[in-house]
C-alpha cells in the first residue's frame, strides 16, 4: 500500500476508534437515532389518525395502536397522496414503497431530510478544532496535509455509517412497540437494506462540512458555513425544480443540477441495485466537496 | 571535509500579517552539525517557536530555505520517521489515551502496527507514564502531557529531534529525569532544544544558536560560547599580588574585580597554555602572599555569555 493511502487509512482508523471509545460516536448515533426514532413515532401517530378515519368510513371500532388497519389505509387517498409525495410522484416507486413496512419508508424519508445537516455539522469538526488548539501539528510532522484531511473525511464517513446503521435500532424499537402487525424480521431487514443508501446520501454533505472545516479554525463558524452550504443546495435544487429562472439561466442551472446530490434522490429509491449509481455519484461529489477547502488548507499557517 | 549538517538554515525570513509587520525571522542563517545536542536560545519574541514552525513546515517561510538532514525542506513524505518534534504550544488530542496516541504517532511515522506498539511501550517507560498509559490525555496533568509529547518526539529512531521548551511546567524531579533522558540521546540523534533555562541547556547541549529579534546573534560549539577551556575565575579571600602574578605568567591576561564584596581574579590563558600548569603557579604565588582561594571556576556560564551578548574574547 502506498504511503499517502496508508497514512489516510491510519488516520481514519484511529479517528473512528477514538470516536467509538468516547462520547462523540455515541452522540452522533444518539442524535440521528433520536431524530429517526422521533420521526418514526410521529408517523405512527399520523398513521393512527389515518386508520381511525378509515375505521369511521368502514364503521368498525377505532384502534388504539397503529397498524391494525394497514391494508385498508394503503387504499386511502390521503395516505396515498402522502406516500406519492415522499417518492417524488413516481407511480412505480409508489407501488414499491407500498410493499415496504411504513416505518422503513418514513425512516428513509426522514434521513433524506435530516442527515445532510447532521453530516455537514459533523464534517465541520474534521480539522478546525485541531487547527485551533494546534494538536494537528503532531500529525503534520508525520503525514501530509492532504492525507490528514482525506483521513479525517474517511473516518467521519465511517462514523456516519455507524450512526446511520445504529439509528435503525431506534426505528425498529418504535415499530415493534408503537405498531402492531409489523413483522419484526421484515421490518429490520428492510431498514438495514435502506441504510447503505442513506449512508451514501450523507457523504457529499459531510464533504461540504470537511471543506468548511479547512477554511477556519473556529469550529462554530465552520459549522455555520457547512449548514449554510447544505441549505444552499436545497434552495438551489428547489429553484431549479420550480423553473423560476429565465431562459438560458434555467438551461445552465438544469445542466449544473447533476452536481447537486438532491438531483439524484429519485434514483436512490427503488428496488434492486439501481441505487448504486447515485451512490457512486455521491462518493465522487463528496471527494470533490471536501477538496473545495483544500487550497486554503494547503497554504494556511498551522 | 566538514561534518554534514543535520539542519541548515539560510537567509530565512518570516513575518506575520501584512507587509507592514515586523520580521519574526530576519535573514536567519546557521547550521547545526550532525550529532550535536544544540541549544536554541533567545528571549521571548526572539523567533525560536517561529523558527521551529518554519523548519517543520507548519508555517511557510517568506524567503530563504531550510535543509533538513540534507534532504531539502521538511516534507512528511521525505522525512517521515526521521524527524521528531515537540511543538511548544500544541495541545495533545485529549480524547486519545496516552498509549493509543503514541501507537497512532508510531504508525503514522511509518512503523508497522507491531513496531509502533513496541515503540510506544518503550516511550511510555522512558517518560515514566506506565500508571497512566490507558487514561485519556484529558485526565493527565500538565507535566504528564509534556512528558507524553516529548515521548512522541523521541518515538522510533528519529535522526533529528526538535524540542521546544521540553521541561516547561515540569517539577524538578521530572525535569531532571527528562534532562537525563535527553542527554542519553547523544550519539543517537541530533537534538535542537529551545529553552529559557540556560543552566539546563548548558548541562545538556554541546552546541548553541543564540537568537535575538529574529536574528542569529551567534552560533557554535558550547565550549566556545562559554570559553569552557580557557577562562578561569578565582574567588579569593583578599586582593592578590597582581604584578607578581603577571610577572610569573607574562602571556596570561590577568585582571581583578570585586563582585558583591568578594575579590575575583580573572585569568585568560593563551590558547596553547596548559591550564593545570598555570593553576599550580598561581596557587603557589597566592599561598605565598597569604591569599586564600575560596572558589575556582573554569569558563563562563552560558547565562553570562548570553547576557554579555557575545562570546568571551
Amino acid at each position: 500500500m502506498t504511503g499517502p493511502v496508508r497514512d489516510s487509512l491510519i488516520i481514519a482508523r484511529y479517528m473512528l476508534a477514538r470516536a467509538l471509545r468516547t462520547r462523540s460516536a455515541l452522540l452522533l448515533v444518539a442524535l440521528f437515532g433520536l431524530v429517526a426514532s422521533g420521526s418514526a413515532y410521529g408517523f405512527t401517530r399520523i398513521l393512527l389518525v389515518l386508520e381511525n378515519q378509515v375505521a369511521r368510513v368502514l364503521r368498525v371500532p377505532k384502534t388504539e395502536t397503529p397498524g391494525a388497519l394497514m391494508d385498508a389505509v394503503k387504499t386511502d387517498v390521503d395516505f396515498l397522496d402522502m406516500m406519492r409525495a415522499m417518492v417524488g410522484g413516481d407511480e412505480a416507486l409508489l407501488q414499491w414503497a407500498l410493499e415496504l413496512p411504513l416505518l422503513t419508508v418514513t425512516h428513509f424519508w426522514t434521513g433524506l431530510g435530516t442527515l445532510p445537516f447532521i453530516a455537514a455539522a459533523a464534517g465541520a469538526e474534521a480539522v478546525s478544532s485541531d487547527i485551533h488548539d494546534r494538536s494537528i501539528r503532531f500529525e503534520l510532522v508525520r503525514a501530509g496535509r492532504l492525507e490528514i484531511v482525506a483521513g479525517r473525511f474517511l473516518g467521519l464517513s465511517l462514523l456516519l455509517g455507524v450512526a446511520v446503521f445504529g439509528s435503525t435500532l431506534g426505528v425498529w424499537a418504535v415499530a415493534m412497540l408503537g405498531m402492531i402487525n409489523n413483522p419484526p424480521l421484515e421490518q429490520m431487514t428492510t431498514l438495514l437494506s435502506m441504510s447503505p443508501r442513506l449512508w451514501m446520501w450523507c457523504l457529499p454533505f459531510c464533504g461540504l462540512g470537511v471543506a468548511a472545516s479547512q477554511l477556519t479554525a473556529n469550529v462554530n463558524l465552520a459549522r455555520l458555513i457547512a449548514l449554510a452550504a447544505v441549505a444552499f443546495t436545497w434552495i438551489a435544487y428547489g429553484v431549479i425544480e420550480a423553473e423560476v429562472l429565465d431562459g438560458w439561466m434555467q438551461a445552465v442551472a438544469e445542466s449544473a443540477q447533476v452536481l447537486l446530490p438532491q438531483a439524484w434522490i429519485g434514483a436512490l429509491w427503488g428496488p434492486g441495485w439501481g441505487w448504486l449509481t447515485p451512490a457512486g455519484v455521491f462518493v465522487a461529489l463528496a471527494w470533490c466537496a471536501w477538496s473545495l477547502g483544500y487550497p486554503i488548507m494547503a497554504r494556511r499557517n498551522l | 571535509m566538514s561534518a554534514p549538517s543535520a539542519l541548515s538554515v539560510s537567509g530565512l525570513k518570516k513575518r506575520y500579517g501584512w507587509r507592514s509587520g515586523a520580521w519574526a525571522l530576519d535573514n536567519m542563517s546557521f547550521e547545526v552539525p550532525s550529532g550535536a545536542l544544540c541549544a536554541l536560545i533567545g528571549p521571548n519574541g526572539a523567533g525560536k517557536t517561529t523558527l521551529f514552525s518554519v523548519i517543520c513546515g507548519f508555517l511557510p517561510p517568506d524567503e530563504g530555505s531550510v535543509n533538513v538532514l540534507g534532504l531539502g525542506p521538511f516534507s512528511p513524505s521525505v522525512h517521515k520517521g526521521r524527524v521528531g518534534v515537540l511543538p511548544q504550544d500544541a495541545a495533545l488530542p485529549e480524547r486519545h489515551t496516552a498509549r493509543d496516541f503514541l501507537r497512532f504517532m508510531g504508525e503514522l511515522q511509518g512503523l508497522s502496527a507491531r513496531e509502533a506498539k513496541d515503540a510506544a511501550e518503550r516511550a511510555i517507560q522512558s517518560v515514566d507514564l506506565n500508571a497512566r498509559a490507558d487514561h485519556t490525555i484529558l485526565t493527565l496533568s500538565h507535566g504528564m502531557r509534556r512528558r507524553l509529547a516529548t515521548a512522541s518526539a523521541l518515538l522510533g529512531k528519529p535522526e533529528l529531534v526538535l524540542l521546544d521548551e521540553p521541561t516547561a511546567g515540569l517539577d524538578p524531579v521530572q525535569a531532571h529525569s527528562l534532562r537525563e533522558h535527553l542527554r542519553q540521546q547523544k550519539g543517537r540523534a541530533t537534538l535542537v532544544i529551545s529553552s529559557h533555562n540556560l543552566t539546563e541547556l548548558e548541562q545538556i547541549c554541546d552546541y548553541a544558536v543564540i537568537l535575538e529579534k529574529g536574528r542569529v546573534v551567534m552560533f557554535g560549539p558550547m565550549s566556545e560560547l562559554t570559553a569552557q577551556a580557557r577562562r578561569v575565575r578565582w574567588r579569593l579571600s583578599a586582593a592578590p599580588p597582581l604584578e607578581a602574578l603577571r610577572a610569573a605568567l607574562p602571556h596570561h591576561e590577568l585582571s581583578v574585580q570585586e563582585v558583591e564584596g568578594v575579590v575575583e581574579l580573572l585569568e585568560l590563558p593563551p590558547q596553547d597554555a596548559d591550564p593545570d600548569a598555570s593553576s599550580v603557579v598561581l596557587m603557589r604565588l597566592l599561598a605565598e602572599a597569604g591569599v586564600g582561594v575560596r572558589e575556582l571556576r573554569r569558563g563562563q556560564s552560558l547565562e553570562e555569555s548570553v547576557l554579555a551578548g557575545r562570546p568571551p574574547s
